[in-house]
């Protein structure tokens, strides 16, 4: 990354609704107090404010025009991705590239959400997902009663098990692990401890994805202010750079819920180490994969945290059920995952409430959940977006 | 849409052709005319020559589950009352994925690798989802048999030997399962065992035998002294198989198919021969439990499967009792062997079915086959996970493939097939 503060991206504020089932509050009215929350992190107003970067849209979220409507914005530069969890690293990738680029000089990314009030577009018959281009990328095929992201997961893992010999029992440490962060953090939704045995004995869903396997289906809000590095220097909060990133990949190799090689959709099989051009990210940022003090992921279902973890090289392929055993991603182990409890246990917002938690992390207030001497964090997710942050 | 209205395939211009396939009861591809590559899902053009020239084409309809999954939870109306049901990708045989139904099969499935093929599910009266079965493949290059028999893998040469015991014929599949030579036999045989040292032993209608059909070598060895062994006037020798003590294990069928007057027989590595069990009417398939406890035995004129306790340091057997009784169910069993899990598979015939059943005799699963009259299966290929059956041809059967030798991808593995220490 250069080292020319103008031309490097930073995260200047973080602002959070509250988190919760069935909030009675509008996805705009979760907004404002994300919104109003980043401005007063930061220490600026929102004449700062000229770009909207919004990850989700409506009816699940709300749009760009909206947004800025109803705040009284003065927007030169907007992004807004299809509604999907998985545009995370793109809506924030998009402001990085907008003010280090000249078309704005400072982005809100917004991801306000109702889960809960638009329940039934979540799999059930307002999902137009699965009808998208003769079937959805996640796997879905309504036709057959596949209707949920959720069987695309499944499929993966249905045949990573078959492949590889790992069992639910082993996929059990990630929702574990995410409910022991979770248990940590009194913003999360879900705090009460589990363990293998209530991962074993929760219902099963799609098989093999359990109750405990699938994430929390909630309400909330954050925002996230991006400027560049210069201005945000002169901002209240302690900058968190972004110090590195690359986007999604796509194509016939790849499955939205499953690693490279893997052998679903039209995936040919045959899986390897991770691919150079995976690992980019380390290498045009000088930031070695050793650097990273904790990963945050977008666990929407405990398999993607597995295949996001070889995705990035932390482990061989078919090597990830193995490697979160014994406590290695929970906070005290070697690579804390998910550190206020991911989408498993703190909440589903789209993944920003991790982005959020890397905020504190690197900012040293995350309280009892703090990684010791955490200066570098990655985001990266099963479909192979990443972005590396620094303090 | 209404809320309890199933959700339809959203068909444009480019998947309209495989829809209208689907309507009639058949799997189309979109095949590239550039490079001869086929592609799902169907697009407007070849997705890696960019040939825009594509042709419709016929599938085979079969295929391998890739992966699959049950649906546990209701998230459309619509599927309520099918919980819990199983939605496969399959790999067609012409390489593209297809996600699909895949019709429950309880313990029989579904698993990664079974080889299944294609069926329609008519939703509407324009639209056909594909739903697929698991399917045993009919290796059309090998002969059609009077009888086929005791088909035995030789892991060592990675191949299937079997037999036709009315057209007195061995013969031998390669491991891609192309039929690959056969022998012609002096005499009726009921059965054969691969021997440790290569060769056969063989059960001949009337005597045992050391053989070597492909060296075209056969010798006579005694079938043991009157009172001892058979009485070939009344019985002849029909299937048999080694035990892991390299014992080999042959019972007898009542010439008029009618008396009780069958016996089971033991050949141990001595060549000594040893009364074991009788009054069988028509003796047939013999396997043995993984722990080597049990010992199983199909007698097609009793219509039962038996079960005795076995003891695998002398070979001894306790008391029979069924293990299955086949009265109140359609066909009788023939064949059988034993899987890696434990589980006695049986080779149905005159019901044209396998059935796979749990060590406690609880049936764990069926499998309707192609011809009413599977005869004998065992399992081959370098993993194990190919299941092989005989069929039989009865006269004038209008079954085309009765006789022939098929092929499933079950997706559970076999145990190797012990051979005689004689």
């Amino acid at each position: 990354m250069a080292a020319d503060p103008a031309k490097e991206a930073a995260i200047a504020g973080i602002g959070l609704s509250r988190f919760g089932r069935g909030l009675p509050e509008s996805q705009l009215a979760l907004a404002a107090v994300a919104f109003k929350g980043a401005l007063a992190d930061a220490g600026t107003r929102r004449e700062e404010v000229d770009g909207l970067s919004i990850h989700l849209g409506s009816p699940l979220g709300v749009d760009y025009d909206r947004f800025a409507e109803a705040f009284d914005l003065d927007i030169v530069y907007v992004n807004q991705s299809w509604l999907h969890g998985r545009f995370v690293s793109h809506a924030l990738q998009s402001a990085a590239l907008a003010v280090t680029n000249g078309l704005a000089r400072c982005v809100a990314c917004v991801t306000a959400i109702s889960f809960t009030r638009e329940r039934q577009i979540l799999g059930g018959p307002g999902d137009i997902e699965g009808g998208r281009e003769e079937g959805g990328t996640h796997g879905e095929s309504p036709p057959y009663g596949l209707t949920s992201p959720a069987a695309g997961a499944a499929l993966a893992m249905q045949r990573y098990m078959a492949l590889y010999g790992a069992t639910s029992a082993d996929l059990a440490a990630v929702p574990v692990a995410m409910r022991k962060h979770a248990s940590l953090n009194p913003g999360a939704v879900m705090r009460t401890p589990i363990t293998l045995e209530d991962h074993q004995s929760a219902r099963m869903i799609v098989d093999p994805l359990r109750l405990l396997d699938c994430c929390l289906i909630t309400d909330g809000a954050v925002v996230a202010l991006v400027t560049t590095l210069e201005r945000a220097r002169d901002l209240k909060e302690k900058p968190v750079r972004i110090a590195g990133m690359q986007g999604m990949r796509a194509g016939r190799e790849e499955f939205i819920f499953a690693p490279r090689g893997l052998g679903i959709n039209q995936q040919k099989e045959g899986r390897g180490p991770a691919r150079e051009k995976d690992l980019a990210i380390y290498r045009r940022s000088g930031i070695g994969r050793e650097a990273v003090r904790g990963f945050y992921t977008y666990d929407a279902f405990s398999p993607l945290v597995l295949f996001a973890l070889e995705r990035f090289g932390f482990c061989g392929a078919g090597e990830a059920a193995t490697f979160v055993q014994g406590g290695r991603i929970e906070l005290g182990g070697a690579l804390p995952v998910n550190t206020s409890g991911g989408l498993l246990s703190e909440a589903h917002v789209g993944g920003w409430n991790s982005i959020a938690e890397i905020v504190r992390q690197l900012r040293g207030s995350a309280g009892i959940r703090q990684i010791p001497g955490a200066d570098c964090l990655q985001w990266g997710t099963v479909w192979g977006d990443s972005i590396l942050f620094r303090n | 849409m209404t809320a309890k209205a199933r959700p339809l395939p959203r068909i444009g211009p480019d998947s309209a052709p495989f829809w209208e396939a689907a309507k009639e009861g058949r799997l189309s591809l979109p095949w590239c005319l550039l490079c001869n590559r086929p592609h799902l899902p169907p697009g407007p053009l070849c997705p890696f020559c960019l040939g825009e020239r594509l042709e419709w084409r016929p599938a085979s309809g079969r295929g391998v589950v890739s992966s699959w999954t049950r649906v546990h939870k209701a998230w459309f109306p619509a599927f309520e009352g099918d919980i819990p049901y199983v939605v496969a990708q399959i790999e067609l045989a012409e390489g593209p994925r297809l996600t699909a139904g895949l019709f429950d099969l309880g313990a029989l499935g579904p698993r990664v690798g079974q080889s299944v093929a294609v069926d329609f599910e008519r939703v509407t009266a324009e639209i056909a989802l594909p739903r697929f079965r698991p399917a045993p493949e009919v290796l059309a290059a090998s002969p059609r048999a009077g009888i086929g028999e005791c088909p035995v893998w030789d892991a060592q040469k990675e191949r299937l030997y079997w037999i036709d015991i009315a057209g007195r014929r061995m013969h031998r599949n390669d491991a891609a399962g192309r039929f690959d030579g056969n022998w012609a036999l002096p005499h009726g045989l009921g059965s054969f065992a691969l021997r440790t040292g290569g060769g056969m032993i063989a059960a001949w209608a009337a005597g045992l035998g050391l053989i070597d059909p492909e060296a075209g070598e056969f010798t006579d060895i005694p079938s043991g002294a009157p009172g001892i062994g058979p009485d070939f006037a009344l019985e002849r020798f029909n299937d048999g198989a080694s035990d892991r003590r390299g014992r080999f294990w042959a019972g007898t069928l009542a010439r008029n198919l009618k008396d009780p007057v069958g016996r089971l027989y033991r050949i141990d590595p001595d060549l000594s021969v040893h009364p074991m069990a009788d009054g069988l009417v028509l003796s047939n398939g013999i396997a043995w439990s993984l722990d080597d406890r049990t010992m199983y035995h199909c007698d097609s004129g009793l219509s039962a499967v038996f079960q005795y306790p076995f003891d695998l340091a002398s070979g001894a057997i306790g008391e029979r009792r069924v293990f299955a009784d086949f009265a109140s169910r359609r066909g009788r069993p023939d064949g059988c062997t034993v899987d890696a899990e434990g589980h006695l598979w049986v080779a149905a015939v005159e019901a044209g079915e396998l059935l796979r059943f749990a060590p406690s005799g609880a049936l764990a699963g069926s499998l309707n086959f192609p011809v009413s009259t599977p005869t004998s299966l065992a399992f081959g290929d370098s993993d194990l996970r190919t299941l092989y059956v005989t069929s039989l041809r009865r006269d004038g059967t209008t079954e085309e493939d009765a006789g022939r030798l098929f092929a499933l991808r079950p997706g559970v593995a076999g145990v190797p097939e012990p051979r005689f220490r004689g």
